[in-house]
């Protein structure tokens, strides 16, 4: 299983609110400040579709994490299953 | 968790660097950004050091803070001082407050009819910034924060440094992914106690 942790706060909320709308991805919380969403299979985030600035997208895991980062670049981001989940 | 008792601070009285360029110095933060010059010490070299003598200056920045200066008389400029086009040189840096973005805006406007290079505009998390340099090189800021920061940035905030420093303690922080995963265990598993 992936999950993410989403830190309850504006400026990441457009994470939360795509993974209520991706089918698949299970979104619990906000609990300790933080929603969790969780998916058996891996999650694939467009930046541009998030309307995340550059920055803002390049931390958009520091939630924490579970799962393996599998692409990470300027534009794309893949979570799948790994070692540490 | 332990806890101190804070510093009774009450913000930034100064910051201060030496600058090798009196003239453009003065030129660029009086007469450019138009900070007041409001205070100036000239004084022989003293101190347990061989220490040149020097100009010590401070220009307003608002709210009772400034930015210093030294000018050292007849004292060499060492290479440590010289300023390099690196991320890890430009960490060291001044970042101004403004209230709005229109004030930040404001500032870029006047930034750059002034004729200073803009470096960039960036929109952070909780922040959005302008980033331009002195005549020495040095990185300076102006940033509008658009939300106070939170019972939740402050945990936040616990939580990554110490995911961070018990990586490091153990010699196990290689890339980030670490924080992000040791964050995610731990809170897993505090959310499944809940």
């Amino acid at each position: 299983m992936v999950s993410v942790f989403v830190l309850d706060v504006p400026e990441f909320l457009p994470l939360v609110d795509h993974a209520k709308a991706t089918s698949g991805i299970t979104v619990r919380g906000p609990a300790l400040g933080y929603y969790r969403l969780d998916t058996e299979g891996e999650i694939h985030l467009v930046r541009k579709t998030l309307g995340f600035k550059p920055a803002v997208w390049h931390g958009a895991l520091t939630g924490g994490l579970i799962g393996h980062v599998a692409q990470f670049d300027n534009d794309n981001l893949l979570i799948t299953e790994g070692p540490a989940s | 968790m332990t806890t101190t008792p804070g510093l009774p601070l009450a913000g930034v009285h100064h910051t201060a660097r030496p600058t090798w360029k009196l003239r453009e110095t003065v030129h660029f933060y009086r007469d450019l950004l138009g900070l007041p010059l409001v205070h100036a010490i000239s004084a022989r070299g003293w101190g347990p050091e061989d220490h040149a003598d020097f100009l010590h200056f401070f220009f307003d920045s608002g709210k009772g803070s400034t930015i210093a200066f030294f000018y050292y008389i007849g004292a060499e400029k060492p290479e440590f001082t010289n300023a390099r086009d690196d991320y890890r040189y430009r960490a060291t840096h001044t970042a101004w407050r403004v209230e709005t973005r229109e004030d930040l805006l404001a500032c870029r406007a006047k930034i750059e009819a002034a004729g200073i290079k803009l470096n960039y505009q960036i929109r952070h998390e909780v922040i959005e910034s302008i980033y331009f340099n002195d005549p020495n090189g040095y990185a300076l800021e102006i940033t509008w924060q658009v939300r106070p920061f939170s019972p939740i940035d402050i945990d936040d905030a616990r939580r990554t440094l110490e995911a961070g420093m018990a990586l490091e303690d153990s010699q196990a922080l290689t890339c980030i992914d670490d924080v992000w995963r040791s964050k995610g265990l731990q809170l897993a598993a505090e959310m499944e106690a809940l």
